[in-house]
């Protein structure tokens, strides 16, 4: 069951560069239940924790904030089911939803060149699209969808994890911005018709990270808008205004619109 | 024999401060190790290396074959008491690695800095579930026995007025040292299997990288299956140590078969 005290969040993609990041900046935070392939990220878990060498009997109170792991290929049959079920049965409960895994594959000849764009189009819109989508509807039938006072006293939310690439285009990137663009809407039908029930949606479409936008801000953006009561928007982070035609332009802080 | 329980809740101040921080990480897979970066602060670290090349270059003749068919070559820690090396034979750090690997030792202590050349051959997996024979009574509380020559350690061959005990590995610790601006794909890291015993299924394998200032430390079980990954593209260096714990204690935890004579 959840401490009762912090937020509980199911957070996929845990082990990659952006759920690393977010898992060491706020495992402290919230109970998170970190979804991953095959790393995990780098924080206390039931997999490690922390010891002190000089007194290896003494408790670390790094270790009392320890992320729950769950391997999964979420793109298999069943799999976000287990997980919603798993996190349901730790917990007890879901307060932020963030649809961060994602496949990225690149194809700087363009569509045609070859097959290769064509046989990436499935897994692409199946991990970046469908998953998110997966997870919004069984989280909700599952724990969300009778609970309305609930949700929104707990501030209930998603936010889901697009790109830059949604809404401007860029080469090579056909396939992947088209599941991000389709992700970045599916952000805004859910944030309507979860409005119901009271949670919220959202989506942050970061730059580059890290090498144009650090990634320490682009988890902070996670957080700011599981702590605002914003919903239905895509909002950039390290984003010139000019380059996010389509998106609103909405501030999480001083430099994200 | 006499089995002393020790604290390192009390560990001397000079002690303590020879390391960078206190949050070693303890990690479940593929087998229970502990893990950690920047063990020592910097300038003990520097003063490791130091006499680690100070030896090489003084005392060349100290590096000898560590085992047949094993493609290190390295110095006996017993050899290394005269300098800032003996910290791994000092009574704190043996009562440390039996706290942290969670063991009653003996005070007995093992090892060797190892060498790999360059393109050093993949090693086999083993589980270091190994006897050792130390010389003389159990040592006290606060000191250490170390081989010497009138026992060999691996038999226990010894004249016959010479006491001698057999002990077995109990906890070991893999410190890397030496091996400056390692990156992955240099090779030369540590391999820990989750099992060998599947020959249809290639066991998983968690590669330990041999960065500076780092070590690996896990209880010697049965299970505890491990080698040098080998395929190293620049010297690589390290402190393989062990603390034993009795025989009796070994065959009441593993049973005396699972024990591996050389």
């Amino acid at each position: 069951m959840s401490t009762g005290e912090r937020r509980v969040c199911l957070l996929t993609g845990a082990s990659g560069t952006l759920g690393d990041a977010f898992c060491r900046a706020y495992y402290q935070d919230y109970d998170i239940v970190a979804v991953c392939r095959t790393r995990t990220p780098d924080t206390p878990s039931q997999l490690k924790w922390y010891v002190d060498p000089l007194a290896p009997k003494t408790p670390v109170p790094d270790n009392e904030s320890r992320v729950f792991v769950v391997r999964a290929d979420l793109t298999q049959p069943g799999e976000v089911e287990r997980v919603v079920d798993l996190a349901l049965a730790r917990f007890g409960q879901v307060d932020l939803l963030v649809n961060n895994a994602a496949q990225v594959r690149l194809h700087p000849r363009g569509i045609v060149d070859g097959d290769a764009a064509l046989e990436q189009f499935d897994p692409h819109f199946a991990l970046n699209v469908s998953v998110p989508l997966r997870f919004s509807a069984r989280l909700a039938q599952r724990s969300w969808l009778h609970a309305g006072d609930e949700n929104r006293s707990r501030n209930r939310n998603i936010v889901n994890v697009s790109s830059i690439s949604g809404s401007e285009v860029y080469p090579g990137q056909t396939v992947y911005s088209a599941s991000k663009a389709a992700l970045d809407h599916l952000t805004r039908g859910i944030a309507a018709e979860f409005a119901e029930f009271g949670v919220r949606a959202n989506a942050i479409a970061p730059n580059s990270f890290p090498a144009l936008v650090p990634t320490e801000r682009v988890a902070q953006a996670i957080a700011e808008l599981d702590a605002s009561s914003l919903s239905g928007g895509v909002f950039g982070v390290g984003v010139e205004p000019e380059e996010l035609a389509g998106s609103r332009r909405v501030g999480l802080d001083a430099e994200s619109y | 024999m006499v089995v002393v329980v020790v604290t390192t809740d009390s560990a001397p101040q000079w002690f303590a401060e020879l390391f960078a921080h206190r949050r070693w990480i303890r990690r479940i897979q593929p087998f229970p190790h502990v893990y950690a970066r920047d063990v020592f602060v910097p300038e003990f670290y520097q003063r490791l290396t130091d006499e680690l090349d100070r030896v090489r270059r003084e005392r060349p003749e100290l590096f000898g074959a560590i085992a047949e068919g094993y493609s290190a070559d390295g110095v006996q820690l017993a050899e290394l008491r005269d300098g800032p090396l003996a910290v791994f034979t000092s009574r704190e750090w043996h009562d440390l690695v039996a706290q942290v690997g969670g063991v009653e030792a003996t005070g007995d202590i093992e090892g060797s800095v190892h060498h790999h050349a360059p393109g050093s051959p993949f090693g086999w997996p083993h589980n270091d579930l190994n006897p050792a024979w130390f010389p003389g009574e159990p040592p006290g509380p606060d000191e250490v026995r170390v081989p010497d020559d009138t026992v060999d350690t691996k038999t226990g061959a010894r004249a016959p007025d010479v006491v001698a005990r057999e002990t077995v590995r109990a906890v070991a610790v893999l410190f890397y040292l030496g091996n400056p601006g390692w990156a992955p794909g240099d090779g030369g890291e540590t391999a820990l299997y989750d099992h060998v015993a599947d020959g249809n299924a290639l066991p998983s394998v968690t590669l330990v990288p041999p960065l500076d200032n780092s070590l690996v430390l896990f209880e010697v079980t049965p299970r505890s299956w491990h080698t040098f990954a080998g395929n190293n593209a620049k010297d690589r260096n390290s402190v393989v140590m062990w603390v034993h714990r009795t025989r009796a204690d070994a065959e009441q935890r593993w049973g005396g078969d699972r024990i591996v004579h050389w």
